[in-house]
């Protein structure tokens, strides 16, 4: 019996200390992600094979939830967690500021530097705060492009509208036919908000825009120029332009109605070819095309902007890992993944020589951008969140015709009146 | 003597222990919490009501309330009371065990399969529920979309868990004495009326507990909201939870976080010791099963 005893001692002994020393040995690089199309992330995979091999011992994890959860509950619970990702997604602008102001964003300027020679210099926005750079931009996002079914159009005589007039009326065509002219799925609010926020910056002017929803006081978000543009949402709901369930309908679930012949055109952003996955489809067979959404009636601002961000990745500061991650950066950031996230997946990447540019919807978009007269950010990655929150109520609220939009504004301004002062 | 006595207080302190480290240290840290300004996650300066002044002017906190005891009144009757409805059901079949099993089976889901499926069931485009009315030519109906929205969200919690409370009811109507029932029966009640008359009133204890279980249950709702809603843009189904955690994670307002979860546990603890009292004046004057 003691012998047997003392075998177990023995045998638990080695075995805790063959468990210390597998876990001393193995090192994991934890990525945060929001959940990327089946392009782009096949190319992370041949990323992760990649670093793997050359480095014996370390393993990669990437953990990615769906973009709305990711945003708001999957990153800060993965952060708050006892195995924070060294490495995570992010969109520039107000969110990376965020990060730095809690510590949790790394200053890499000195990997930023072996990236300048490569990267577009307007990729870096939205990552450089106060003299550091807190984040590596991979792709340049569109936020907002009328996407539209090009076999439809071509069935109704329908060409790229120009103006708003013109977009108004091939919208008639389309209900006339029975077909939803535009279809969203903003059941996670943020694709109404992002397609009426490109109307805000037209209407009202990129600066005065910028000072409301930037909480400057003295200004409001029931701006007669903000109720305008409301006013341009509030006809396209009454007209029945947009699906009737739009703010129960899931993003997800949106794609489908541009498959089955329901709904014609749906304002998305640059992802759009690369989410054709979620239907089983690459983008070339589709016959889907985008316009940029054409110039307001009375607006005020650039009629030629673009609402966009650099999206990218952000070195936690408290990571153990950093020369690893760092040279998984330069796995992830080299000419050739960023060729295939253009060629594969459709984006138009922040290393501006490696864009498909034989690719024609890439092309196009490419040329959008650099035709933009300007680039403005969405409201909810842009500003404050409880900001674009109460906007995007607002939005939503017009669009479903329970509100007026001089009323929907009113009473999203005064949520969030406390924060202006 | 009396040290013998005192000793019985040392059994219970374990279990103190526990139960103060779990819940009242959380709750006294979060109250601390509320009284601080914060920047983000930074706090800043103690000693602030500003917080809950706040309470008093929040439009959205208003919205919540409403929405919560409209969610806990319809899942009174679409859990409580179909529960009840069931157990008596059940209890008046020759074999029971299939119908009981088709009526519990729900709650065994977890709630993302249940949300999904729902999702599926309400959707305007081919859903089943409008597929159904579409038979008799009715337009498609937004059914996750105000003015439904509490009530489809409520219908989904009802059918997740009507069976468990029927299992909690037909447990207890199980140990009435069958002679009660006989007696209900030579004297002429017919089996509506035994059981809203006879075996209703002999499980008044539990029909208590149920609905102190269906209150808290609702004052916590959230995973059901999250997957049928999504963000839901209009806030037609906002509930205290769900406005708690946009206010924590979203908006990253911690001292008006940490307020609005004191508001929380108070109005819960109100709404319990009003059925409490209420229940102990309603049931303590008959045997119960």
């Amino acid at each position: 019996m003691k012998r047997l005893l003392l075998i177990l001692v023995i045998l638990s002994v080695a075995g805790a200390a063959f468990a210390t020393a597998t876990q001393e040995e193995e090192i994991v690089i934890r990525i945060g992600s929001a959940t990327i199309g089946p392009a782009n992330m096949a190319i992370f995979e041949d990323n992760i094979a990649q670093f793997e091999a050359e480095n014996p011992g370390v393993t990669v994890q990437w953990d990615s939830s769906a973009g709305d959860d990711y945003q708001f509950a999957g990153l800060p619970s993965l952060l708050a967690s006892d195995t924070p990702p060294d490495l995570f997604f992010e969109w520039g602008g107000n969110r990376v500021r965020n990060h730095v102001l809690d510590g949790v964003a790394m200053d890499i300027s000195d990997l930023a530097e072996e990236f300048r020679p490569v990267l577009s210099s307007s990729a870096w926005a939205g990552f450089e705060y106060d003299g550091g750079v807190y984040g590596l931009p991979l792709n340049q996002d569109l936020t907002i492009q009328m996407w539209y079914d090009g076999n439809l159009f071509s069935a109704l005589g329908l060409s790229e509208p120009d103006s708003w007039d013109e977009l108004l009326s091939a919208m008639n065509t389309l209900t006339g036919e029975g077909v939803t002219p535009i279809v969203m799925g903003n059941a996670d609010a943020w694709v109404a908000g992002n397609f009426v926020g490109l109307m805000l910056y037209r209407m009202a002017g990129n600066e005065k825009a910028q000072a409301i929803m930037g909480l400057e006081p003295g200004y409001s978000l029931a701006d007669p120029d903000f109720v305008a543009a409301l006013e341009l949402a509030q006809l396209m709901g009454e007209s029945g332009f947009v699906n009737a369930d739009m703010n129960t309908l899931g993003y997800p679930e949106s794609f489908a109605r541009m498959f089955d012949g329901s709904s014609a055109m749906m304002p998305l952003g640059s992802w759009y070819p690369s989410e054709m996955g979620l239907v089983g489809m690459e983008f070339p067979e589709t016959g889907h095309d985008f316009f940029m959404v054409p110039p307001l009636p009375g607006g005020k601002g650039d009629q030629t902007s673009i609402l966009g961000l650099n999206v990218g990745y952000v070195v936690n500061a408290n990571t153990e890992h950093k020369d690893l991650v760092y040279d998984f950066i330069r796995i992830m950031f080299s000419a050739e993944s960023m060729a295939r996230h253009s060629a594969e997946g459709g984006n138009i990447v922040s290393n501006s020589a490696a864009n498909a540019t034989d690719s024609p919807v890439v092309a196009k978009m490419v040329s959008s951008l650099e035709n933009a007269g300007s680039l403005v950010a969405p409201p909810d990655t842009g500003y404050n969140l409880e900001m674009a929150a109460a906007l995007y109520q607002a939005i939503a609220e017009v669009f479903e015709g329970i509100s007026e939009p001089q009323e929907a504004l009113e009473a999203a301004e005064a949520k969030i009146a406390r924060l202006r002062e | 003597m009396t040290r013998r006595n005192n000793r019985h207080i040392l059994y219970v302190v374990p279990a103190l222990l526990i139960y103060g480290l779990v819940m009242i240290f959380p709750i006294g840290f979060t109250f601390f919490f509320s009284l601080w300004e914060w920047e983000r996650f930074t706090p800043l300066a103690f000693g602030t009501l500003e917080h809950f002044t706040r309470l008093g002017t929040d439009p959205v906190l208003g919205r919540s309330f409403l929405n919560n005891f409209l969610y806990i009144a319809y899942t009174i009757v679409l859990e409580g009371f179909a529960g009840l409805v069931l157990a008596g059901m059940a209890r008046r079949m020759q074999r029971s065990l299939g119908f009981r099993a088709v009526f519990f089976a729900p709650i065994i889901l977890p709630s993302i399969v249940i949300g999904t499926l729902w999702r599926q069931i309400y959707a305007t485009t081919g859903g089943l529920l409008n597929a159904v009315i579409g038979i008799v030519g009715a337009e498609p109906v937004v059914w996750l979309g105000p003015p439904l929205t509490m009530l489809s969200v409520s219908v989904v919690s009802g059918w997740t868990f009507a069976g468990y409370f029927m299992t909690i009811f037909y447990a207890s109507m199980a140990r009435i004495p069958q002679s009660i029932m006989d007696s209900s029966v030579i004297d002429g009640a017919g089996p509506w009326r035994t059981f809203f008359q006879i075996e209703v009133p002999l499980v008044k204890n539990i029909v208590v507990i149920v609905l102190v279980i269906i209150t808290t249950g609702g004052f916590k709702a959230f995973d059901l909201f999250q997957i049928l809603l999504r963000r839901d843009p209009l806030n037609s189904g906002i509930v205290l939870p769900t406005h708690l955690i946009r206010t924590f994670f979203e908006n990253q307002d911690i001292g008006y976080g940490s307020a609005l979860s004191v508001l929380l546990t108070m109005v819960v603890v109100a709404i319990l010791l009003v059925i409490n009292t209420v229940g102990k004046r309603v049931t303590g004057e008959i045997d119960e099963y």
